[in-house]
Parts: C-alpha cells; sequence; structure tokens
C-alpha cells in the first residue's frame, strides 16, 4: 500500500522545523547535538565543579577557585547530544483497514515526527512492528535523511498480528542505548496495550503512545446481518449489527481509549489520540502540542 | 378432530413434515455478505458485555420460531378443512323439504308469498347450521332431490332456483334415515308426511278466488254456436265481489259482476257467437286476490264453417247416416260413375272407388280398388284384426278398436305413406301427405263391423279435422307440458317460439303462466289451452296448518364458517404481528 507522495509539502515542512520532539529526561547521545545530554562534556555552559584527579585536562581546572579555595577543581560543562527517538509503527494487518486506512495516517504521523527528530540533528530510529520487529531503519540524523524515511515508510506492507511486547521485547534485548520511544498504532493488541508498554516502560524509555483510531464513524454499510472477518486472524464473527450495537462498540472503543490514557497517566507516558478523522495537519501542529509531545 | 379435505393421517404427516421444515429453515444459517475489519477484539467484548441479555436473546428466538410455527401450522390445518367438535358441535344431516305446491305462490299480509317465506325458513336453517353440517334439499314436485352436501353454498344455490310448479305434489322419499326431516309448507297440498318431520307452516289465512272450471263447448240445440262454461268459486273467508272477463285476441270483451259468498261456487255461461275462432280468454278480477295464477284460464274456439264433404259410393248407409248427422259437414253425395271434380268440394270422401289421378282436395278412401298414387292393389288378404295402432298420429286419436273384427283387406304399399293402424305386416289404414292429405281405409265397411264401433265417428271426425287442419284443442295443467306427436315445435299465441324437447312420441315443453299455445306437428295445428284450473289449489285456506311459524327476518345473517376461515385469519394476523414486531426489534 503505497503512501500518497509526496507525504508533505514544503510549507508544512517548514512548520514542522519550529517543532521540537519533548524529552522531560535526558539520555546519553552518540553526536554532539542540540540536546542536553546526561555527561557532562565539552559544551558551552556552565554545569559543575569536580575535584581533579591526574590526568584530567589542565584547561578545565578553576584557577581561581584554587586562589580561593587551595583546591584543585575542574570545572564541567553541559553536554549536547542528540537525543534517541525510537518511532514503532504497528504495520500489522489491522492497521491498514478502514477507510481511510489507519496505516496511511500513522504513516504520515511517523514521517513528521522523524522529520521533526532529523531537523533537530536528533537519532531517529524507525521500526516497523505486527507479531515481531518486522523492519527497522537505522538511526538516521540530519534532515536530508528523510527521504530514505520515506522510503522505509512507503515500502511498508501489511503483514501479520498484533504482539507489541514481542515485538518490542526484542527490542530492549538488542539494544542497550535508551530514548524516546514513540509507539504509534491502533492497540488492537489481543495481549492487550500494557504488556507492550510495560516492556518499554522498564527498560527506561521516555515513551510517548500516539493512538491512531479510525473508526469513530462506522460506516453506513456495517449494518444488518453481517459476518465481520478480523484481518489479522481472519477468525469470523456473524453479527447482526443495529444501532445498539454500534453505539455499544463506540462505547468499547471510547473505553479502550480510556484505559490506555489512565494507564499512561498512571506511569507519566505520554498519551495523544487521534482519529483518522482528524485532519493530519491539525494533528501535528495542535494535538501532539497539546498532548505536551511536541512544543 | 376430523378434516373434510384430506385424511387424518395425511394432516398429521403434512403437519409434521411442515413443522420440520420451518424448524429447519428457522434453523438454517444465512449466508452474510462478510465484511473485513481491522480487529474483532472490541466486537467481541462488546457481545461480551451483550451476554447478560442472552436470555432474552434466546426468548426472543424462541418466541419467533413459535410464531412460524403456529403461522405454518395453522395454514396447513387449514388446507385440511378441520372441524373441532369442541367448536362446531357434532356434525348434523338435515333433509330440508320445500313444497313447491302452486298454493305458496299465495301472497301473505306482509306482501311476500308463503314460498317466499319458506325460502327464508330454510336459507335460515342453513345459514345457523355448524359448519360440516350436511344438506339434502328436495321439493314436493319430484323434480328437486340433491346429494347430500356439506357446502352451504350449494344448497343455497339449489333453493334459490326451486319455484311453486303446478306438478301434482308429493312427499319425496328421504332415504337417509339418520337426517333431521324439516318439512317447510302452508300444509294445503300435502297432509301427509313422514313422522318425526318437523314442519315449518308459512301458512296463513289469505283471500283467493279462483276460476275452477273453464270451457269452451257447442251449445247442443246448435252445434255450430259456441259457449264458454266458466266456474268460479270463491276461498276467502269473506264474501267477495267478483269482475268476470271474457275475450279473445283483440276482440271485444264480455263482462259480468257477481258476488259470491265464503266458498261459494258460480257457474257462469257466456255466448261466444260474437266471437271469431282462435284464444278466448277468462279472467276475474277481485280485490285482494292473493293467489292470481289462478285468476285467468285460456280456451280455444273452433272456426264455425261447415265443410263440404262429396261422398263417392254405389251406397252406403253409415257414411251417409254419420255425415248427415253431423251438423259441421255439408253433404253431397254422388255416384262413382258420374264423379266429377267441384272446386266448391272441401273434401271427398270415396268408397269402394278411386280415380285414375289423385283430386285436388284431402280424400279418405274406403277399400280402394287398384291406383298406382294411391300404392293401392287389386290383391286381397285375410286379416284378423288390428295389431298395432298409432295413436299419436291426430286421426287414430281417442278412436277405440278393441271389437274390431275384419275380414278382408286389399293390399297397401306403404312405400309413400304412413301406416298408422296395422294387422301384423299387414296395412289397414295409412295416410299421406302428397299431393293432397288422404286416408285410405284398406277394407270395406261392410266386410268389417268398423261402421258399427264407437271408433267410427270419432274417426271420421279426426280425418275431417285433420284435412281441414283445425283439430279439438288439448287442454294442459300448468308446468311441464306434453303435446303427443314428434318433430312439432311450439309457438306462444302470439307467434313466439316456446323452447321444447321431443320425448317419448311427444313434445314437451315448460311454462309457468297460463296461455293458449300452438302445438305445431305433423303440419297440423294443435292449440293447447294451459290453465292452473283445480280446486284443490285454488283452495289455499284448507291447511292443516293452524298458524304460521313466525317469518325469519329477512336481515343479513352471517354464514357460520369452517374453523379454517378463523385458522386463515389467525395465521394472517400473526403475520402482521410478526412482520410488526420484527421491525420494532421485538423479535429477531
Amino acid at each position: 500500500m503505497a503512501p500518497e507522495s509526496p507525504l508533505f509539502d514544503g510549507e508544512f515542512l517548514k512548520k514542522l522545523e519550529y517543532l521540537h520532539v519533548i524529552s522531560k529526561r535526558a539520555f546519553s547521545g552518540q553526536f554532539k547535538a542540540e540536546r542536553r545530554a546526561r555527561t557532562r562534556g565539552t559544551g558551552l555552559e556552565f554545569a559543575d565543579h569536580r575535584a581533579y584527579s591526574p590526568g584530567d585536562d589542565f584547561r578545565h581546572v578553576d584557577w581561581k577557585a584554587y586562589q580561593r579555595l587551595n583546591k584543585l577543581l575542574l570545572r564541567l560543562f553541559e553536554e549536547e547530544q542528540d537525543l534517541p527517538i525510537f518511532v514503532f509503527l504497528d504495520s500489522s494487518r489491522s492497521m491498514f483497514e478502514g477507510t481511510p486506512p489507519r496505516f496511511h495516517y500513522a504513516q504520515k504521523i511517523a514521517a513528521a515526527l522523524c522529520y521533526i527528530g532529523l531537523a533537530h540533528l536528533d537519532r531517529v530510529s524507525l521500526f516497523a512492528y505486527s507479531d515481531h520487529l518486522r523492519k527497522e531503519l537505522a538511526p538516521q540524523r540530519g534532515k536530508g535523511q528523510i527521504f530514505k524515511i520515506f522510503k522505509f515508510l512507503s515500502e511498508l506492507r501489511p503483514e501479520g498480528k498484533t504482539d507489541t511486547k514481542e515485538a518490542l521485547t526484542k527490542f530492549c534485548a538488542s539494544r542497550s542505548s535508551h530514548g524516546v520511544a514513540v509507539v504509534i498504532s491502533d492497540f488492537m493488541d489481543p495481549q492487550g496495550f500494557t504488556a507492550g508498554l510495560n516492556v518499554l516502560r522498564h527498560s527506561h524509555h521516555e515513551i510517548y503512545v500516539l493512538h491512531v483510531t479510525g473508526q469513530a464513524n462506522i460506516p453506513q454499510e456495517i449494518r444488518g446481518e453481517l459476518k465481520l472477518v478480523d484481518s489479522e486472524t481472519e477468525v469470523t464473527l456473524d453479527l447482526e449489527i443495529k444501532q445498539s450495537l454500534i453505539s455499544a462498540y463506540q462505547s468499547e472503543l471510547e473505553n479502550l481509549c480510556n484505559d490506555i490514557a489512565s494507564y499512561c497517566r498512571k506511569y507519566r507516558i505520554g498519551y495523544v489520540h487521534t482519529d483518522t478523522t482528524v485532519p493530519f495537519e491539525e494533528a501535528i501542529l495542535q494535538v501532539f502540542r497539546h498532548g505536551g509531545f511536541l512544543r | 378432530m376430523t378434516f373434510l379435505s384430506m385424511a387424518t393421517w395425511q394432516v398429521w404427516l403434512m403437519s409434521g413434515l411442515t413443522t420440520a421444515i420451518v424448524i429447519w429453515l428457522f434453523f438454517l444459517k444465512q449466508r452474510h455478505p462478510r465484511f473485513v475489519v481491522g480487529s474483532l477484539i472490541l466486537w467481541k467484548r462488546v457481545l461480551e458485555n451483550r451476554q447478560t441479555e442472552s436470555w432474552i436473546e434466546r426468548l426472543r428466538r424462541l418466541i419467533s420460531l413459535l410464531i412460524a410455527l403456529a403461522i405454518a401450522l395453522l395454514m396447513m390445518l387449514a388446507l385440511g378443512r378441520p372441524l373441532l367438535e369442541v367448536l362446531t358441535g357434532s356434525q348434523r344431516e338435515f333433509a330440508i323439504v320445500l313444497d313447491t305446491s302452486l298454493t305458496l305462490a299465495a301472497q301473505t299480509s306482509t306482501g311476500s308469498t308463503r314460498w317466499e317465506n319458506a325460502r327464508l325458513h330454510a336459507r335460515r336453517i342453513i345459514k345457523t347450521a355448524s359448519p360440516g353440517d350436511r344438506f339434502l334439499i328436495a321439493d314436493t314436485s319430484g323434480v328437486v332431490v340433491t346429494p347430500t352436501t356439506i357446502d352451504p353454498k350449494v344448497a343455497l344455490a339449489t333453493i334459490d332456483k326451486m319455484a311453486p310448479v303446478t306438478v301434482s305434489p308429493r312427499f319425496p322419499e328421504i332415504t337417509t334415515s339418520d337426517a333431521d326431516l324439516i318439512f317447510i309448507s302452508d300444509g294445503v297440498a300435502i297432509h301427509d308426511v313422514p313422522v318425526n318431520t318437523q314442519s315449518i307452516s308459512v301458512f296463513e289465512p289469505a283471500d283467493n278466488v279462483g276460476i275452477t272450471a273453464f270451457e269452451v263447448r257447442p251449445v247442443p240445440v246448435n252445434p255450430l254456436s259456441y259457449e264458454a262454461y266458466l266456474e268460479i268459486t270463491n276461498y276467502s273467508p269473506q264474501t267477495k265481489t267478483v269482475t268476470l272477463e271474457i275475450g279473445g285476441r283483440e276482440q271485444a270483451k264480455l263482462f259480468r259482476s257477481i258476488e259470491l259468498d265464503k266458498g261459494q261456487t258460480s257457474r257462469q255461461t257466456f255466448e261466444l257467437s260474437a266471437f271469431d275462432g282462435g284464444e278466448i280468454q277468462a279472467r276475474i278480477l277481485v280485490e285482494g286476490d292473493s293467489l292470481l295464477i289462478d285468476n285467468t284460464a285460456f280456451a280455444y274456439l273452433p272456426s264455425r264453417r261447415r265443410l263440404r264433404v262429396a261422398l263417392v259410393t254405389d251406397g252406403n248407409h253409415h257414411l251417409e247416416t254419420l255425415l248427415n248427422l253431423d251438423p259441421r259437414v255439408d253433404l253431397v253425395t254422388m255416384r262413382p260413375n258420374t264423379f266429377r271434380e267441384n272446386t266448391d268440394i272441401d273434401a271427398y270422401i270415396f268408397d269402394r272407388f278411386i280415380t285414375t289421378s289423385p283430386p285436388s282436395k284431402p280424400v279418405l278412401i274406403f277399400h280402394p280398388t287398384s291406383a298406382s298414387w294411391a300404392s293401392s292393389t287389386s290383391n286381397e288378404v285375410e286379416v284378423d284384426g288390428i295389431s298395432n295402432l298409432n295413436d299419436q298420429y291426430l286421426i287414430m286419436r281417442f278412436v277405440p278398436f278393441t271389437d274390431l273384427s275384419i275380414n278382408k283387406v286389399v293390399h297397401l304399399d306403404i312405400a309413400s305413406a304412413t301406416p298408422v293402424a296395422m294387422a301384423d305386416e299387414t296395412p289397414l289404414i295409412v295416410a299421406g301427405e302428397t299431393p293432397e292429405r288422404h286416408v285410405i281405409v284398406a277394407f270395406d265397411l261392410n266386410d268389417s263391423n268398423f261402421a258399427n264401433t264407437l271408433g267410427f265417428p270419432i274417426f271420421i271426425r279426426n280425418v275431417l279435422n285433420w284435412f281441414t287442419g283445425e283439430v279439438p284443442p288439448l287442454y294442459r295443467q300448468l308446468g311441464t307440458v306434453t303435446v303427443p306427436g314428434t318433430s312439432g315445435y311450439i309457438i306462444s299465441a302470439t307467434g313466439e317460439p316456446v323452447a321444447s324437447s321431443q320425448q317419448l312420441n311427444s313434445t314437451v315443453f315448460d311454462t309457468s303462466t297460463p296461455g293458449l299455445f300452438m302445438a305445431i306437428t305433423d303440419n297440423t295445428r294443435v292449440p293447447v289451452a294451459v290453465n292452473v284450473i283445480s280446486r284443490k289449489l285454488s283452495n289455499i285456506n284448507q291447511s292443516n296448518f293452524s298458524k304460521m311459524n313466525p317469518s325469519p327476518s329477512s336481515e343479513y345473517v352471517p354464514p357460520k364458517r369452517e374453523p379454517w376461515f378463523y385458522m386463515l385469519l389467525l395465521a394472517i394476523l400473526l403475520i402482521c404481528a410478526e412482520w410488526l414486531t420484527y421491525h420494532r426489534r421485538i423479535t429477531i
């Protein structure tokens, strides 16, 4: 399912450049960049003193303090490094259903977030997952890499069932670095949404959950006696769909959203819910900002 | 429960099959259209939450199934036309005998006739009978005896076709012993009814003055003069003033007014010299008369013209005497050697004489000598009385030949004539139409005792009537009229054809009103006067019922319907209910 091309126009990309991915915590980066890192380094902004130990660079000794205190103290500066951003895009079959398909929406979101990260020299990694980590784009830096992102996204095809826990467990097991983990999914996970998010949480990532739904308006054709087919498992369900059932379904969807939201609140996880009916630009420029994910 | 249109086992078998089919159809999974959704997780949760309502769902399914079953079974059982004794009671059989005597045509004080009341009674019995009851309808004329029917419509249609007739009434033989025998009558014409018969009276005393005798007859002192004899009887409970009216078609009428006490009979004669021949109608006008059909009578007035007959004989005392005595005959006697045809003569009688060529007028020939046109020979054979007689032929009508003795006859060739009397294979009397009407008697009056028998003057009169084409009228009672002679047809007095049929040497037709008809048989016009002249029928108050049963109202009585009707109605209601509840999501 090819994404709409081009994903964004130039004007929108300019708007995206003014946005930042918010990180409440400092993570160790790999390269120098604009983010305050956990380590002290060679930045311009003074951070702290520490006692001199042999081998330290004499250039960082605070001689004025030595005169006053008769102690050799070393001046420490803030280290500004890049921010590791891990974007997990659910590419299970369920994401490809709906009108329009949720995946197209999620695809744009992922691309936009990646661009925001790239524009601020963050290290953006992109993962497509279903019941396992299907595809991975190595960390990218710089706006010029956005086309790799686009290519990566455009090559994604629907496949497999949703198993967030399995996929993220594999991710966490293979990496020791931490960063901002953005999970873009519809969370139609038979194992539940908590298991997967718990894995990330326990791995000390700063988590943002982007919940994409596409069924705020049930299509009119889902009425009467139907055989509903699960796109992931092919399981069927005979139903006589009446308005009461539609209402019940929407109520269940709302419950799911509420459950995810309360879970996220509980563990201070950023949660943004958007629907495919919400215009994409509005979602990026307003919804995500109000959700505390972007500024 | 019994069924009218199917055997019980068939109905139960069909019901079982219906039930099975309905249940199978009910649980038959419909192939629903597929619709792919992202995930069924939420839909399953919805259903799980709805499990609490499942007993309601099950109840709804059960109700739907029961309604479907009820509809199908009701329709199936309705096909079998069930009878439920609980609802309809036990089946009964009614034998309804309607008196169709003419007295039923009498009007009652309400303006309706006794017959209409009788029919109302019969209809009411049928309409108020239970479904499944059987009916046998019969009348007293012997015309209608229907087979037992379960269909009230058939019985009602039969009753609607019935009407009072003049056939001599008699109570029909009803063979079904377990039927409820109901006799609806005015009790006038029929008095003897079987025991255990429930009689319904439609009798009500009514006024009637009727013509009980009517005849046009010659005056004894002058056979060429005719008079009408009229007998009128007052059967009303009170004195009546009666106006008598005698008249012919398009001729002046004679009127006479008389007063008749209760039960009094008046005999009146009217001199008919002012009338030409033809139809004579007698009519009585009475105020408040309830039976009009006996107020009119018809007769036929013969032509009074004398017939010029030439008798050619060497001397025959019997013939000459008989013809001279007949006032309607103007006789001319001739010797054979002086015979010459005369245009003034209406008919010839040849005694032991025949011309070489046929005469131009009708001729009666006794013992002809050999002549080819008459198919006679000079051969004589001996015979022994008459063995075969065609009394349907006009000239032989009412002629007794019981004491006839004949010695010898000439042999007649019957190829061109009709034998009307035979002695074994030997024709005695033949009649032919061509070239003129002729009757040939094969024997000599002197060689037989025919001239001394009672039949001789009747025979001569019949022959002369046939020659002139004028025969005495027939008098018949109203109803089915039989006229002797085949190959005939009937016309009314106004010349309109009347539907008739040929049965056993007779012509038969039906008429419900008195009148004068003409039966055209064998090229002869026979007047047939059809009247209602019966003292028994006119006496409409001589009933063995003292009073009338209350007449049923003529208002509409809805017929009782069989259970199948209500079953179908219920099925339709259930279908409507099912439709309504389905669309309101009450049932599935």
